[in-house]
């Protein structure tokens, strides 16, 4: 191991003359180093401080006195390290050796030139190691240091690295359709959102395509606004691979590099449709409140005014003969009337504010019940499917409500089955030849997300009712006037158009919601939400309510226009074990009873009918039978006249709409009497 | 800037920073060829800027030679950069406690790099405009213990800070410290500033830190309520006997006060 300078014996002596003149000069030499380096402060790294070159000088000196004693080059490699290390700059080391070479051999004084080549020797070796020291450390400290700052990059670029990777993968996971294009309007990427909402399998098939067809404009148009707005927006129906259409909504905006210049255009595509369609289902909503409003005024103002028309014309009628011409206009009179309360009464549904006799039910009680009062009325090949959840949870309602709601559910249904059959005859293509209506009953939870789907959706927990049918369908038109009270398509005879405005009212009064879904020519669904209500329904107190129609014996005729409310009589009664007839009108009536007067022993008489009235009627089979049983059945009646009909000797009056139980009773307790 | 911005901000080799020009303008190691490039027409402009950041370095060495001569054991240093060979703890004799701070998390992971397990120095992330950051956290009783008459290093940073966080550190340190505390900063004098000069300072906020000039008497207003320690605000050369006097070619090329040094107590 080479780490000390050998010596010739010769030269062995020369060293001690050597020491002997550098001791001699070393003040001096020291003073010259110290002055030379702080000149040159400014060269030296700034790490090492202006007042640790005063100290340097002499520390130099001493270095090189203990050079000459030990002859170790490690050590001087080791001070040149140091001194690298410290910040010593280049300019500084040299001028130390400079000032060490001027005084060692240039200046040296002629009675030494003996040692000359000696001190030559030493110095060369002395100044090579410790420049050697100096250099290979500078050389570790700029490495290590860049080394560092290296480390720093590479943690950086890592760290954009996962960036780009987050943001590549947001944009390819984004709901909505995201499209890249450079500036000549070539596209340069879709993510999945955008091949799924245009039906495509693969990016390829897109670039393929003509950019005009997903922007719904041409490119150039696009950059030309860009260019001066910053933004392009743009909304048209826009055409699927399969063919299918949908509402689509774009927003454009370039891409720009760091220096702000444009280096391609971004486009996120949004399906709007079903943004449509809330947004036509909230102006509806909007449009049914003000009408809600509207009506209930009128409602309450025209009941006042039909109480003071009715209330005359009775007082009239006391005045006229029976027979009479005037008799019977007023009559007319009273009848109308009596109709326009009977419309103001569905109206009030309408507007009214309350749940009526809100108790906790199951809807599946209530849809089974509907369902054995609906099914005869409609044609034999309808089908009607009920898939009813047998978990269904409860719901606090009024179930006379919800019976009326879902009728007016179904035979809108029924009516839509039967246009589309009439329809069908005209050959207007269709799908299924079957007529099908379905009431469905399930549980839903409703989100957030799911909430903002259906206008006036609060997220909870909901139980659902869906009518649908394969009936005639509805245009766009209808579907957005829909609820609108007296909105009918139907022909002056068969609809008024409240049916849907009541159950607007009900399922709002019900703090649910609704949804329609609707194809022209295949069918209509609706599909009703309302909440749950926690507490479970007393089944058993449903359960002894239920059974509790009162049974009894005899033959009833039933007397009434609306075949509705004849089959519901005639289910009912057969149901509770009475034999039954019926009648359509009080012409009907009279003959009927005049040729099977003695297997009858109750007749159920409306009061409204075509032909002959029920008054009429009832004061004909009076004639023919005093002793005749007559139940008075009506719903546009008032106090008065319940009261006029016991008068002439009914046996009781029963008010529709009523509940089967009383129904039932009251025919019993006749019969029995 | 949030932080993980600073981190890739200072190692992104895109574009030039403030923070590694002034590193190459200093002599160090940290900077790319970006950095030196953009550096070029500063340095031609004015040749003298590396000796004047180097002096700026000199008197934080000097303060702390100072203090330690005067039996300061504890030093507590804002804006502190890398603790390279020069710093407090490499000066100080052994033993003496030094926490230091930076704003920057890039420097403040390098710094506890080089420091390693050294039991008496701290390094912690702390702007220097709040300084009640650290003055609240754990490690000032952890490494000091109860005590608070604490050398205080406030150096090379007034310049870039505006008037109100100088204002408001010098309250909360006062504050804070005990009677017989010491602190030391350094400021330029810009009355007078050329706008030659003010160009030079423009180019260099380009690259991601501003400068906020002010005139001695500013400086005089806002370290209140500490009081000026004699011999009161000096030229940094006069602080450590140089007799290269950068201070003049500056007044000279930018005509304004030049860099000056001030020791404060309470
Ligand atoms: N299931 C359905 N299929 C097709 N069209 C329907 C359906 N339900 C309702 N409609 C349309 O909505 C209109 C309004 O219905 P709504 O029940 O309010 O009144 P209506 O049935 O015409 O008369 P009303 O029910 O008062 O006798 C109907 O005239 C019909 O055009
Ligand atoms: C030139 S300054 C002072 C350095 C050192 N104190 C000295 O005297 O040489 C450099 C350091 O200040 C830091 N710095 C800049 N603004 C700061 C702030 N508001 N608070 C704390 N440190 C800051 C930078 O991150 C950088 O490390
Ligand atoms: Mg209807």
């Amino acid at each position: 191991m080479l780490n000390k300078l050998t010596l010739q014996n010769n030269e062995k002596e020369q060293i001690k003359i050597l020491r002997e003149c550098f001791v001699r000069k070393r003040n001096e030499l020291s003073n010259r180093i110290t002055k030379s380096l702080l000149s040159m402060a400014f060269e030296n790294r700034f790490t090492l401080h202006p007042r640790r070159l005063k100290e340097l000088g002499l520390e130099e000196t001493k270095n090189y006195q203990e050079f000459l004693t030990h002859l170790n080059i490690d050590k001087a490699k080791q001070i040149g390290r140091g001194h690298a290390l410290e910040g010593l700059g280049v300019k500084p080391l040299l001028s130390i050796g400079n000032i060490l070479r001027d005084s060692m051999i240039c200046e040296l004084e002629p009675q030494y030139s003996t040692i000359l080549k000696l001190s030559e020797k030493l110095l060369d070796t002395y100044l090579s190691s410790y420049l050697l020291g100096f250099m290979t450390s500078r050389e570790d400290q700029t490495l290590k240091e860049q080394e560092q700052i290296r480390k720093a990059l590479s943690t950086a670029l890592e760290q954009q690295r996962r960036e780009l990777f987050i943001k590549n993968h947001a944009i390819h996971t984004y709901v909505n359709g995201i499209m890249l294009t450079n500036l000549e309007g070539s596209i340069t990427y879709v993510n999945p959102a955008f091949l799924k909402m245009w039906c495509y399998d693969s990016t390829e098939e897109v670039f393929h395509i003509e950019i005009i067809r997903f922007l719904g404009a041409d490119f150039n148009e696009l950059m030309n606004v860009l260019k001066t707005t910053g933004g392009w927006q743009n909304e048209f129906t826009a055409h699927r691979r399969d063919g299918s259409s949908f509402e689509l909504n774009i927003s454009a905006s370039l891409i720009k590099d760091d220096s702000n210049e444009p280096i391609g255009v971004m486009a996120s595509f949004i399906d709007s449709t079903e943004r449509k369609r809330l947004e036509a289902q909230f102006r509806q909503a909007q449009k049914m409140e003000a009408l809600g409003q509207l009506a209930g005024g009128i409602v309450h103002d025209f009941n006042n005014l039909l109480q003071v028309i009715t209330g005359y014309t009775s007082l009239e009628m006391m005045n006229a003969p029976r027979e009479s011409d005037r008799y019977n206009n007023l009559m007319q009179i009273k009848v109308a009337t009596e109709r326009g309360k009977g419309l103001t009464e569905q109206l009030r549904f309408f507007t009214r504010q309350d749940t009526g006799k809100a108790r906790t039910i199951c809807l599946n009680d209530v849809v089974n019940e509907t369902y054995n009062l609906l099914k005869r009325t409609f044609q034999p090949e309808t089908q009607i499917r009920l898939t009813l959840d047998k978990d269904l949870r409860s719901v606090k309602a009024d179930p006379s409500q919800m019976s009326q709601l879902l009728m007016n559910l179904c035979v809108n249904a029924r009516d839509a089955m039967i246009m589309n059959k009439d329809a069908m005859k005209a050959s207007r293509p269709r799908k299924t030849e079957e007529n099908i209506l379905t009431i469905e009953t399930y549980n839903k939870d409703i989100d957030k997300t799911l909430a903002q789907l259906y206008l006036n959706a609060k997220p909870g927990k909901y139980i659902c009712v869906k009518v649908s049918d394969t009936g005639i369908g509805m245009r766009p038109e209808v579907i957005e006037r829909l609820f609108e009270p007296f909105f009918t398509t139907k022909s002056e005879k068969s609809g008024i158009g409240l049916g849907l405005a009541v159950v607007y009212g009900i399922v709002r009064n019900h703090n649910g919601f609704f949804d329609v879904q609707s194809t022209l020519g295949e069918g209509s669904s609706f599909e009703i939400f309302l909440p749950i209500f926690e507490e479970p329904a007393k089944k058993q107190v449903e359960e002894q309510h239920k059974p509790s129609l009162t049974h009894g014996k005899g033959a009833v005729l039933i007397v009434d226009d609306d075949s509705q409310m004849r089959e519901l009589a005639v289910t009912t009664l057969k149901q509770c074990g009475y034999h039954t007839i019926v009648a359509e009108d009080g012409v009907e009536a009279l003959s009927m009873y005049k040729k099977s007067k003695a297997e009858i022993d109750l007749v159920i008489l409306d009061i409204i009918m075509p032909k002959m009235g029920g008054w009429e009627c009832f004061r004909k089979l009076k004639e023919l039978d005093p002793d005749i049983k007559v139940l008075i059945m009506t719903g546009y009646t008032t106090d008065g006249s319940v009261d006029d009909f016991l008068k002439e000797g009914a046996e009781d009056v029963i008010l529709k709409p009523f509940d089967l139980e009383t129904f039932t009773n009251m025919v019993n307790r006749v019969l029995k009497a | 800037m949030s932080p993980e911005d600073k981190v890739r901000n200072i190692a992104d080799a895109s574009k030039p920073n403030a923070g590694r020009i002034y590193d190459y303008f200093l002599g160090g190691n940290h900077n790319f060829e970006i950095d030196r490039q953009a550096a070029q027409p500063v340095l031609q402009a004015s040749p003298f800027l590396p000796s004047l950041l180097k002096m700026i370095r000199w008197f934080l060495g000097e303060a702390t030679r100072r203090l330690c001569e005067e039996r300061y054991t504890k030093f507590l240093d804002f804006a502190s950069g890398l603790p390279t060979v020069d710093h407090i703890h490499q000066v100080a004799p052994k033993g003496t406690k030094v926490i230091y701070s930076d704003i920057d998390p890039v420097t403040v992971a390098y710094a506890n790099d080089i420091i390693g397990n050294n039991p008496n120095v701290r390094y912690v992330h702390c702007d220097a405009g709040k300084p009640e950051d650290l003055l609240n956290s754990g490690v000032i009783e952890e490494l000091f213990g109860k005590d608070r008459k604490i050398a205080i290093g406030f150096n090379g940073i007034a310049w870039f800070l505006p008037d109100e966080p100088i204002d408001h550190y010098m309250d909360v340190m006062y504050e804070w410290a005990e009677k017989g505390s010491k602190l030391f900063t350094c400021d330029a004098n810009s009355t007078g500033l050329s706008e030659n000069a003010k160009t030079i300072m423009n180019q260099y906020a380009k690259f991601g830190q501003p400068f906020y000039p002010r005139t001695m008497e500013k400086l005089q207003e806002l370290v209140k309520p500490w009081s000026v320690t004699e011999p009161g605000f000096m030229h940094l050369e006069k602080w450590m006997d140089m007799e290269n006097i950068v201070t003049q070619e500056t007044q000279d090329a930018w005509s304004w006060g030049g860099i000056y040094g001030v020791f404060l107590t309470k």
